[in-house]
């Protein structure tokens, strides 16, 4: 391959910690062409990012390279002082990180920063700089890119800087371009605005990418080749196409299998995953990396390591026994008996609500300035809810989605007794629910419970998992003593978890592990309805599929509801009796799952489905972009919330009038000026694409 | 050609280290003067109230190790029973004044609001007068003694430890366990105690040697001007006090007791850096 702009051959990166030297990357090669994007792949802890910062020369003081090769356009880039390396950074090999906050120095305005590295590697002269900032401005398409050019990183939204810093990245015309997951703290249809960009960058500039993700959905969108990275170890390799239609690994059969799909929900049975974890990377396994968690596994698996084997398509994968695993499929919702699904959801919708949310208002009060304390201007207030009306049934799951800021954790906070609210009533099995928990009867805060989304802060770390499990029981008067102790057995029995983990600190848990023991926190009080608060965002896939498994099952056995607060349709889709779509703190749509996924949708939900990234290349989604940032949340106006972005917007009306619920028969509900008749015209965002077998 | 870098990787990695050299170094000092003012009297060669009078102000010989004293008293004897003082009331108005500043600091970090507000101003007002300012007005208002200075110390130190307390509860109080915790409905006195407290111990002990080595400084200071420890108590402060005078014919008997004052305090200070380091290596080596 004399074409490769990059060329990694056996690379192995070691971290020095206290516990031991951590082997992070062990004889990995991959390389890139000019123009081509090579999509590494990996869950946490698969040595992606070293992989990444190691070809960067940036890795941590206590990592280091132990052996191998890195050549780009031929040289050897470990070979390079520092001088030189200066030179081939920044121009020639340019990096896009995850968070634009920290990239972005926020003393300087943003068009000085673009103009800085094009003046220190290209030495033009002050005016053209700024000429060719301005460009490149443009080229991301930043609405008025002189005014931004002043701008300080603060002053812009994520979206804006992340696009500010994709514009330094080719400032100087990189030829390779390193891209460590740049859209993952971004909203769905942010993300997708960026995702195009850098497809149209890509076509435009033709640098080689390596594109760092977990994300399986963005790799099916605009990658050529993919590299699945699984604790140091590449073990699988080939072009998109293939990987997705017929992956050979183990593990990449399993990521893929155990992503929750828009064509899959939770009555077509649990989603396959991947049990165990990873192997401790300061021992790592002599013989094959994924032997312990494989469901193929034989005895030779646990002999010697395997060897990448070529694939006759393209590509390679490092297995003994890819010919003998069976083809790839995976399970979908017509699989299983639709009409079993469908009589289900029936029943539930028919069943009297537990919880009434009834017009819920929470508005927080913005600090005045001085000089409108002065003027005696009324406060202004955060219309976080404004005016939200649910009801939740037993066993039913209740999605709230929405992008930040649209208010549904805050939605989720009030129910629980985090925060009262300003207006409007919850009730509770028929009575009236008081704002803040400590207000609240003791039986009715046991009946509530809530589920967060950081499994690092939702235990505390002085507290053993016994105690933690234990307190609710006590607290509630359902168990003491020995009873006790052995509730508590049984609740890590019901979440999958020995026993002997009662006597755990949480940093001796895994991510996965610790979200376990919230769930059976929550489900310890015997709890009626369950706040579910973004509960897998912080988790890899692998893990995902497994405690999304556990929430259905635990949700079955007793029949407790669930109001799950999500940005992730594909989670929602799988796991959801109703749905409830949420922007800038009022209802956009609400409706059985099967109703909000399909039309008539309200273009908000449209715009949404058509953004999420989806694991299938076979998968067509209609393009709807939103253009511009979501507004304030500060007096809002009387129209329609979505008006300014609202690719279907009718006119005047949508600004100056509140939309009319439109309800279809089923009891769909969507708040929208256009009439119910032409929504139902609106054509699927989502279809499947018939390909013919290859 | 690939380039393989021959060197041994694993050797050539820095390990950490498990016990800082600071921690050591800071805790074999204090122990030695913790166990001088334990058993200070029963070691020394001399009672430290004998007079020798034939052989005052003598110089650091084999009988006397660091000399005597105007009266002839052994300097030996009288820095090594003197730590006692020094230690106890640096001790003594450490812990307290971490005591009252941590029950403020958790109470106002967790209540949050106008309490905290107004607390918060108090407490700036108390840190607007210079330390050694304030003590002096508390024991000339309550009186010269050992015990009013261990007092004025813990006044001095109550709103810089409520400080330091309160940002770090805040942080916690919006943490999720303490939210889950609120959510069950349990009792503010639990959260604060069972949720809270816990993971503060790290910044409050760190903190408390770092307000230990400002003790025995200022408890020091008092005896000096006649306000903390009382002659005829053995006090370094005291000694360097009444012995100044003769500070050019015999300058050790000034000397040792000023050496015994800073390495204690070095001693408190290389403890507390030692305590971080080693608080913050766990603290990593568990993530």
């Amino acid at each position: 391959m004399s074409d490769a702009v990059l060329e990694v051959r056996d690379l192995s990166v070691a971290y020095a910690t206290p516990a031991g030297v951590v082997h992070a990357v062990r004889g990995a090669s991959l390389s890139v062409a000019a123009g081509e994007t090579v999509a590494l792949v990996g869950e946490s802890g698969s040595g992606k990012s070293s992989l990444a910062f190691a070809v960067m020369r940036a890795l941590d003081a206590n990592g280091r390279v132990t052996h191998g090769s890195i050549r780009f356009q031929g040289d050897e880039l470990l070979a390079l002082g520092p001088a030189a390396l200066q030179r081939v950074r920044g121009s020639r090999i340019a990096m896009v990180f995850q968070d634009p906050h920290t990239a972005l120095n926020p003393t300087i305005t943003v068009g000085e920063q673009v103009a800085e590295v094009l003046r220190a590697h290209t030495r033009v002269p002050r005016a053209q700089a700024r000429q060719r900032a301005l460009e490149l401005f443009a080229q991301v398409n930043l609405a008025d890119a002189g005014r931004v050019y002043a701008r300080y990183p603060h002053e812009l939204s994520g979206g804006q800087q992340q696009r500010i810093v994709i514009a330094m990245a080719f400032a100087c015309a990189p030829e390779l371009l390193i891209m460590d997951e740049p859209t993952t703290g971004l909203d769905v249809t942010t993300e997708a605005r960026i995702l195009d960009l850098i497809a149209e960058m890509k076509t435009r500039h033709r640098p080689g990418i390596l594109y760092i993700t977990h994300n399986l959905g963005v790799v099916a969108r605009f990658c050529d080749r993919v590299v699945v990275m699984y604790a140091g170890e590449i073990v699988e390799e080939g072009s998109v196409r293939r990987v997705f239609a017929a992956p050979s690994h183990p593990y990449t059969r399993g990521l893929l299998a155990c992503l929750p799909r828009l064509d899959r929900v939770k009555h077509d049975g649990p989603l396959a995953a991947i049990e165990g974890a990873l192997p401790s990377l300061l021992d790592p396994p002599r013989a094959c990396v994924f032997e312990e968690r494989c469901p193929d596994r034989r005895a030779v698996c646990a002999q010697s390591k395997p060897a990448l084997a070529a694939l006759p398509e393209g590509g390679a994968v490092r297995c003994v026994r890819w010919t003998e695993l069976p083809a790839f499929r995976v399970a979908t919702h017509e699989d299983a008996a639709g009409a079993v699904m469908a009589a289900t959801e029936r029943d539930l919708s028919a069943a009297p609500p537990l919880l009434a949310i009834d017009e819920l208002r929470c508005h927080y009060p913005v600090r005045r300035t001085l000089a409108e304390t002065l003027r005696r201007l009324p406060a202004r207030a955060v219309r976080a809810v404004d005016g939200v009306s649910l009801d939740l049934a037993r066993a039913v799951t209740l999605a709230v989605v929405g992008e930040s800021g649209c208010g549904k954790t805050t939605l989720g906070r009030a129910i629980v007794g985090l925060l009262a609210p300003s207006a409007g009533n919850v009730r509770f099995g028929g009575a009236a629910l008081a704002g803040l928990a400590q207000h609240r009867a003791r039986d009715l805060r046991r009946r509530i419970q809530v589920i967060f989304q950081n499994p690092e802060a939702t235990l505390n770390p002085q507290r053993t998992v016994g105690q933690a499990l234990g307190r609710p029981l006590e607290l509630f008067g359902l168990a003491r003593g020995a009873e006790r102790d052995r509730r508590v057995r049984e609740l890590l029995a019901a979440v999958h978890l020995p026993p002997h983990y009662a006597d755990r600190y949480p940093h001796e848990l895994s991510g996965g592990e610790k979200q376990r023991v919230a769930i059976a926190r929550a489900f310890a009080a015997e709890p009626e309805v369950i706040v579910c608060d973004e509960p897998l965002s912080a988790l890899d896939v692998s893990v995902q599929a497994a405690v999304l498994n556990l929430l259905v099952d635990l949700q079955r056995r007793s029949a407790t509801a669930y109001l799950f607060i999500s940005h992730d349709l594909s989670v929602v889709r799988y796991v959801s009796d109703r749905v409830a779509v949420m922007y800038m703190g009022r209802l956009c749509e609400e409706g059985t799952a099967h109703d909000v996924f399909a039309p008539p949708y309200h273009p908000y939900t449209e715009a949404l489905l058509s953004a999420i990234p989806i694991a299938d290349p076979a998968v067509r989604q209609r393009r709807v972009r939103l253009e511009g940032p979501v507004p304030s949340a500060v007096d809002p106006g009387p129209g329609c919330r979505f008006h300014s972005r609202c690719p279907r917007k009718l006119g005047a009306i949508c600004e100056t009038t509140a939309p009319p619920a439109r309800v279809a028969p089923s009891g769909h509900r969507i708040w929208c000026h256009i009439p119910l008749d032409d929504l139902n015209r609106i054509p699927p965002v989502v279809e499947r694409m018939e390909v013919a077998p290859s | 050609m690939a380039l393989t870098l021959s060197r041994p990787a694993v050797i050539a990695l820095p390990r950490a280290r498990r016990w800082p050299a600071a921690l050591v170094a800071g805790v074999a000092i204090l122990g030695m003067f913790a166990i001088f003012s334990a058993v200070g009297p029963w070691i020394v060669p001399y009672d430290v109230e004998q007079f020798h009078r034939a052989s005052a102000l003598q110089a650091p010989s084999h009988a006397f190790w660091f000399g005597t004293d105007r009266y002839g008293r052994d300097v030996l004897s009288r820095v090594v029973v003197g730590s006692r003082s020094t230690l106890t009331m640096a001790a003594a108005g450490t812990l307290l004044g971490v005591a009252l500043g941590l029950v403020l600091g958790l109470g106002s970090g967790y209540v949050g609001g106008r309490p905290d507000e107004a607390l918060m101003r108090v407490m700036d007002i108390v840190m607007s007068f210079p330390s050694l300012l304030l003590a002096l007005l508390v024991v000339s208002v309550l009186g010269a003694s050992a015990v009013n200075a261990v007092l004025s110390i813990a006044v001095v130190f109550v709103p810089r430890v409520a400080r330091v307390v309160r940002s770090a509860a805040l942080g916690l109080r919006t943490a999720e366990f303490v939210e889950a915790a609120q959510v069950r409905g349990e009792r503010a006195s639990w959260i604060v105690t069972r949720e809270i407290l816990p993971n503060l111990w790290p910044p409050i002990i760190v903190e408390a040697c770092v307000r230990m080595s400002f003790a025995v400084l200022m408890s020091v200071s008092l005896s000096y001007l006649g306000l903390g420890a009382q002659p005829p108590t053995p006090d370094w402060g005291l000694m360097v006090a009444k012995e100044r005078a003769f500070l050019v014919q015999a300058p050790w008997v000034v000397l040792f007791p000023a050496g015994a004052i800073v390495t204690l305090v070095i001693g408190v200070n290389l403890l507390g850096d030692g305590l971080r380091e080693w608080l913050m290596a766990r603290k990593s080596a568990d993530e």
